[in-house]
Formats: C-alpha cells, structure tokens, sequence
C-alpha cells in the first residue's frame, strides 16, 4: 500500500512498537514530514 | 526535559484523557495510539518531540482513561470513534495538525484525513493498516467474524 501511495517508507529492525521501544527512531519520520509540509508551505507563499 | 500535561475534557457527552506538551504555537501533531493501548504508549515519544511540536495523544473512548460507554450507548466502530476524535480536535483547537498513527489508531487517523484533508499536514503511519491486505496471515483465524461484521 505504501508504494502505490508513493508514501516515503522508513524500514527498522524493530518490534511492533517502537515507540515505547526505541522512540529516538520514530522523531526522524515525524521531523521530516511535518517540517518538508512547513518548508512547501513557506515556498507558496 | 518538556513536561506532559494530563487532561480530561468532555466531548459530545463523553470524558476524552489525553496528553499534552508543547508549546501552542508551535506545529501541532495528534498521536493516536494502537489497540489494546491508550495514549500511555506515547509516554516516551512526547518529551522527545515537545521542544518542536504541540503534541496531543487522547485516549480513544473504550481505552485508558476516557470513558468507556456500554456497547448499548456508543457503537465501538471505527467511524464513530474517528467521530469523536474528530470532535476532540476541534474541542481542543486542532485545526491543522500532522496524523502519527499506530495500530488501531490508523484507520481512526485515517478518516480524519479523508474528512478534512485540508486540516491534515503530514500522515505519519507506523504499522498502521488501511486494507486487509495489510493484515497478516495471523489474522486469518477471525477472518469469518471480520466478513460478519461487514454484512451487518
């Protein structure tokens, strides 16, 4: 489903929740795609 | 080390928990936790993201502390649930916001974005499943009880 959507996918060798887990690793994704929206969002304007 | 505020408010009758940190004004993302769970789960990512982000992660009805109505008073379907959260976020002024969803929160985060994609800036899913093919072969025992579910 990822690929069809063109969805940047990030892959770990971890367990189901890595959120607990190793959280340190899940910042990354968030960071990114938040901040990319932002920085096309300034570019609109 | 970004302190977690723990607050309750009441959202269509019910008593929404959830979790918060952040400063107002800084972007905002929704943390919606998988099942059986509840915004606890996030007890660890929050601080790592507060310093950059408004974070909220509420405990979806039927989970942690928000209430948990009888079955004859609140249809636990994914539509009604992503109802209420959707009524949350406007409670708690979520008008644009990225989706970080996990488990059983991504076909509830996901409804959000197919009802507002407007409000929605960046989906974040982590295992998260929209189609049952994402669903692995450890499923296949209830299978049956899923295609029940639909029919009715």
């Amino acid at each position: 489903m990822a690929d069809r959507m063109k969805a940047r996918v990030y892959s770990h060798s971890v367990d189901h929740m890595p959120l607990v887990t190793v959280p340190a690793i899940v910042v990354d994704p968030i960071l990114e795609a938040v901040h990319e929206r932002l920085s096309i969002t300034q570019q609109n304007r | 080390m970004a302190s977690i505020k723990y607050r309750t408010v009441e959202v269509d009758a019910l008593k929404v928990f959830y979790r918060e940190a952040g400063a107002p004004d800084a972007p905002k993302v929704l943390l919606l936790h998988g099942f059986p769970s509840a915004g606890h789960m996030f007890r660890d990512l929050i601080p790592l993201l507060a310093d950059r982000f408004h974070v909220v992660a509420p405990d979806l009805p039927g989970f942690g502390q928000s209430d948990m109505p009888p079955r004859s008073q609140f249809k636990y379907t994914f539509d009604n649930i992503a109802r209420l959260i959707d009524r949350f976020t406007e409670v708690v002024g979520f008008d644009r916001f990225a989706l970080y969803v996990f488990d059983y929160g991504a076909p509830t985060g996901f409804r959000l974005a197919m009802w507002h994609p407007e409000r929605i800036t960046a989906i974040i899913s982590q295992n998260g499943n929209a189609y049952e093919e994402g669903l692995s072969d450890g499923w296949n025992p209830i299978s049956p009880v899923r295609a029940r579910m639909r029919c009715s």
